[in-house]
């Protein structure tokens, strides 16, 4: 494993048991942070600066469930691209139903992607590979050449 | 003459001393004598006689000595060359010398005895008596100068010196010729004054400088212009007179021509020493120099050339402004010399010609620069140029009308013509003068006004109304136009003989002077050349022609109109008298309030006559209360109707105070002759009518009121089920999401399980494995397909007009392309327009074409045909029809519920909720949806949907 880890913000336990098998049929793994709330998912990404993640390994991508208790989902994402130092970390809105206003709303947000927790399991394993890929090797983030 | 005088004193005691000297010698001789005293006596007696004797020896000698001193005094006086003449008191003369007879032209001898006034011309008498009068009183000495007149001689100027003498009885007088001098004298003074008057005259002033005693003498005119009395002047002096700022000048230029070679030559400003004034003075002078060359004296002059200088200026500004004038003159001026080469042009003349001043100046008249025309529009050889034909008569040249092609233009500027030529002092051409004025605009006024000529006599010659043009005082036709000769029959050439009296005929003959005639009007007896009369309706207009008042008379002939007139009277009549005898009740009325005409059924129905209503107001008043209430307005708003409309029911009073009612409609007229819109208002009585109806009515009304309570009460019970319905679809929105997740995790870990511990597992057990994902798997497809369907009772709607074509083709071709093994045959044809929400619509089409497409999987042949007809009004019945599996008819009422399925999962896979989903779209949409078919006969959905609006984009 080598790279910035993801963030996955998901509240389910079965999701998030789910959601790592499907990234470990990815052909780039990282490691997987894993924020039960919104409220840890923002520690994590901006929480106080003798946090090592905050300064050194903020993730290269954040896997954001929209349904959190707590600081929802479409929050999270606010205060990410409100924050100059997550402005740019692609995240890709996770949720179970495509409601067009959610939908909407993320893209109008700044989210990069957003992929439906299928119940298939094989199309949900299809697409994560698919985006994990493309925005952790072929997409090229802004900053200084790696 | 001292020796004549008798010896004084010192002689007479010199001549004792002698005498004695003389006695003792001579007793020393002779013997002495007796007595003392005798003695004495003797010797007194001899020196007496001694003394005698010398005396008397002295005397001789002087007397000798006054002799010669006599002749020679004598001859002194003779000969002397001035005239000497004694006078007594009047003038007579006594004695005069040789010299002064000669003065007077007559020997001496004959002189003596005249009188010296004889000789003097008698203008100078009384100086001479009066001169002789001022010498005889006094002891001075007097002179004077006479002219004298000698005999046989020419007039002479004397001088005249005179005493008197001891006596006072005798003038001496030295007369001296003078005339000479006199001349020269003359002469001088003459010279003198000329050279003063010159000096004067040329402003001149002169002056000498004596370089060795620095003086400068001058002139009088010198001191004039310098205001100043100094004869003499140092040249310290002479400076002070030089205005201080050319002081330093002037003495430098006097210091360079003393020094040589130049004259001295220097113009500056002096300041009069008697006033203070300023002028201006031109300064010459040259330097005579001694052998070696040092300046000893120099001469020179000073004029004032302050008028001459002003003079000069005054003529520069003159030219000056001469010149300013030719450059702002709006005329063009040319310059030539004899060779036609210009010479001066102004800025007109430049402009004029098309070209700039200086681009002109030098060129030769015949240059290809210009194209002249003449006046008649041909091109102007160059012989006829202005100065070409000058330089040829030699005589000045007047009113030429020329145009102006200039170089590099089209538009032709036309100038009149004026050019002479100018001699010189010799009496040889110096110059060629052209001045030209634009006549352009005038031109084409003139031109204007030709064509404005030739229009108006077109318009005159063409005109439809017979035009003759009068002598106002003898009525005689002077012109007419060819229409006059038509109307009245006259030849042409015989109608100008007649007057005005002679086209009027019966009571116009005669009566009608020319002049008396009003602007417009009819006269109804006009005659033509055949004797037949007819009316005519005339215009006239005065005017001058060539001084003498004139009237042009227009004539038509109004036959036709007097006979239209007389036809459409006759029609009014009939319509009056149609309304007036029509039944039912009429009013004709106008824009001015005005009741025109009423019907006898509007008197009979309301009881009022035109006597009773003659306004509208009136009318209103009587039968509705109010002369500008409602109703009157209503009425006053239908003048602007162009067609006739329905005023519904009104309800009148009549005459007799009953209510009447009466159903009114309106037609407008047009206008009357005023221009007066005028409206025809017809009513039908409807009391009796309404009576009847009012009891249905009535009875119509607690019918009314029960629906109106019944459809509250469902209007109401309507909300609350809404209500409960939307509480109920944001439950299964609610509720679907969360089983999605469960659902989720019973599919994942089992495919997880497969996967992982696949190769533990028994192949009855894979099995059981399998059967969990795909019931899994089903259930998140009714979760999704439960979602969408209640998704589209909570869209919201965005309505405009839908062609549905478009989107079926594309569907279909969706379709096609995800299984393009099925040849399909697929009918679409266009438009099908609605009135709906574009993306329900799209959703209802994909449910629609879909199920077509998948239960025509089995057919052969399959075809799946869109199309619509004409629906109930207001909707469009759209229908989708295949030749596919068909249904059951008796299952119809069943089809359109949720998830059911009239076939098996196996035979067509699907949740059931399709059609559901197209009739809850088309029940959004305000439509239906309904199903035609049989098994195995295919199907046709049906959906009822609103038509598309006009004017909806």
């Amino acid at each position: 494993m080598s790279g910035a880890p993801v963030l996955l913000v998901d509240d389910n336990p079965d999701d998030v048991l789910l959601t790592r098998r499907a990234l470990q049929r990815c052909r780039e793994t990282r490691e997987v942070l894993v924020a039960g709330t919104g409220e840890e998912a923002l520690e994590i990404l901006h929480g106080d600066p003798g946090n090592a993640f905050a300064a050194a390994a903020r993730p290269a991508l954040v896997l954001l469930d929209l349904k959190q208790p707590g600081i929802d989902g479409i929050e999270v994402l606010r205060r990410i691209r409100a924050d100059a130092r997550t402005r740019t970390v692609p995240v890709i809105v996770l949720t179970s139903s495509r409601v067009p206003e959610d939908v909407d709303a993320c893209y109008a947000l700044g989210a990069n992607s957003f992929l439906q927790k299928a119940v298939d399991f094989d199309r949900f394993q299809e697409g994560m590979r698919v985006f994990a890929e493309y925005w952790l090797a072929m997409n090229v983030a802004p900053g200084p050449a790696a | 003459m001292t020796t004549s005088r008798p010896p004084a004193g010192d002689d007479a005691r010199d001549l004792r001393e002698r005498a004695l000297e003389r006695l003792r010698l001579r007793r020393e001789h002779e013997a002495p004598r007796a007595p003392a005293d005798a003695l004495r006596l003797v010797h007194e007696l001899e020196v007496h006689q001694v003394e005698l004797e010398i005396q008397k020896a002295e005397l001789e000698r002087t007397r000798d000595e006054l002799a010669s001193s006599l002749a020679r005094y004598t001859d002194l006086y003779d000969f002397a060359p001035v005239g000497y003449l004694s006078l007594d008191r009047d003038g007579t003369i006594l004695s005069v010398n040789l010299y002064g007879a000669d003065l007077l032209g007559v020997p001496r001898a004959r002189l003596l005895g005249r009188r010296l006034g004889d000789f003097v011309p008698p203008s100078w008498r009384p100086a001479l008596v009066s001169f002789l009068a001022r010498t005889l009183a006094g002891s001075s000495r007097e002179a004077c100068e006479l002219a004298l007149q000698p005999e046989g001689g020419w007039e002479r100027v004397v001088r005249i010196e005179s005493t008197s003498s001891p006596s006072g009885l005798e003038c001496r007088a030295a007369v001296t010729d003078v005339t000479e001098r006199r001349v020269a004298e003359d002469a001088l003074a003459r010279e003198h004054l000329l050279l003063s008057e010159a000096e004067q005259v040329g402003h001149l002033g002169s002056w000498e400088w004596d370089v060795g005693l620095d003086e400068f003498r001058v002139s009088p005119e010198w001191r004039r212009i310098h205001g100043t009395s100094e004869h003499v002047l140092s040249r310290r002096a002479l400076s002070g007179f030089a205005h201080p700022e050319d002081v330093s000048r002037v003495m430098a230029a006097l210091e360079d021509a003393l020094a040589g070679p130049r004259p001295y030559d220097v113009e500056h400003r002096i300041v009069r020493a008697d006033d203070g004034r300023v002028r201006l003075v031109h300064a010459l002078a040259f330097v005579e120099r001694d052998a070696k060359g040092r300046p000893l004296r120099a001469v020179g002059v000073a004029q004032d050339v302050t008028d001459s200088r002003e003079a000069e200026r005054a003529l520069r500004e003159s030219e000056k402004e001469k010149r300013l004038l030719l450059e702002h003159l709006p005329i063009g001026v040319v310059a030539h010399g004899p060779d036609t080469r210009i010479l001066y042009s102004n800025p007109k003349a430049a402009e004029l010609l098309g070209l700039s001043a200086s681009a002109m100046k030098g060129k030769a008249a015949v240059g290809s620069e210009w194209r002249f025309l003449r006046d008649d529009g041909s091109a102007m050889p160059a012989r006829e140029f202005p100065v070409n034909a000058v330089l040829a008569t030699g005589r000045p040249l007047q009113g030429l009308v020329l145009g102006i092609c200039p170089p590099k233009s089209d538009a032709t500027t036309w100038v009149l013509v004026q050019a002479y030529p100018e001699l010189g002092n010799d009496g040889r051409l110096r110059q060629v003068v052209v001045v030209f004025v634009d006549v352009t605009a005038r031109r084409r006024e003139q031109a204007a006004v030709r064509e404005q000529e030739e229009r108006y006599r077109a318009l005159f010659d063409t005109a439809s109304d017979a035009i003759t043009i009068h002598d106002l005082e003898t009525g005689r036709i002077l012109d007419a136009n060819p229409a006059a000769n038509r109307l009245y029959g006259w030849p042409p050439e015989e109608l100008r003989t007649l007057r005005f009296d002679d086209l009027a005929a019966g009571e116009d003959a005669g009566s009608c002077p020319l002049a008396g005639l009003p602007g417009h009007g009819v006269l109804p007896h006009h005659r033509r050349k055949d004797g037949t009369v007819f009316p005519v309706e005339l215009r006239t207009s005065a005017f001058d022609v060539g001084g003498r008042p004139a009237m042009a008379v227009f004539a038509r002939d109004i036959s036709e109109r007097v006979e239209a007139e007389a036809r459409l009277r006759a029609s009014e009549d009939q319509f009056r008298r149609a309304v007036s005898e029509a039944p039912i009740p009429i009013l004709i009325h106008d824009e001015d309030d005005r009741n025109l005409q009423v019907s006898s059924g509007w008197a009979r129905f309301s009881g009022y006559t035109l006597d009773d209503i003659p306004t509208m107001g009136d009318w209103t008043e009587k039968a509705y209360g109010s002369r500008s209430g409602l109703e009157k307005k209503y009425i006053d708003a239908l003048f602007s109707i162009d067609a006739t409309v329905s005023n519904g029911e009104w309800r009148v009073t009549t005459k007799d105070g009953l209510q009447r009612t009466w159903e009114f409609q309106t037609t407008p007229l047009g206008r009357s002759p005023a221009g007066r819109r005028v409206l025809m208002s017809l009513a039908v009585d409807v009391t009796e009518k309404k009576a009847a109806e009012d009891g249905i009515r009535r009875a119509n009304a607690g019918l009314e009121e029960a629906v109106r309570e019944r459809t509250l009460e469902l209007a109401e019970a309507n909300a609350s089920l809404a209500e409960a319905n939307a509480e109920l679809e944001a439950f299964v929105q609610s509720v679907s999401h969360d089983l999605r997740a469960p659902v989720r995790a019973i599919s994942g870990f089992a495919q997880v399980l497969a996967e992982d511990f696949g190769e533990r597992l028994s192949p009855e057990g894979t099995d059981y494995l399998g059967r969990i994902r795909a019931a899994g798997q089903r259930m998140g497809t009714l979760i999704d397909d439960l979602l969408r369907l209640s998704r589209i009772g909570r869209a919201d709607l965005e309505l405009s007009n839908v062609d549905l074509a478009g989107p079926c083709r594309e569907i279909l071709a969706e379709l096609a392309a995800g299984s393009p093994e099925r040849p399909v045959e697929t009918v679409v044809p266009g438009p099908i327009l609605v009135h709906g929400d574009d993306r329900l619509l799209r959703v209802l089409l994909e449910n629609l074409l879909g199920n077509a497409w998948k239960f025509t999987a089995a057919t052969r042949g399959a075809r799946i045909e869109v199309g619509c007809e004409i629906g109930p009004e207001g909707f469009v019945d759209v229908f989708v029809r295949d030749n596919g599996a068909g249904f059951d008819p008796d299952l119809k009422g069943k089809l359109f519920r949720p998830f059911q399925r009239l076939h098996s999962a196996d035979q067509f896979p699907g949740s059931g909720i399709g059609l559901a989903i197209v009739e809850r779209i088309a029940r959004r949409l305000g439509g239906s949806a309904r199903a035609e078919g049989a098994a195995g006969a295919g199907a046709t959905f049906h959906v009822l949907l609103p038509v598309a609006k006009e004017g909806a984009s």
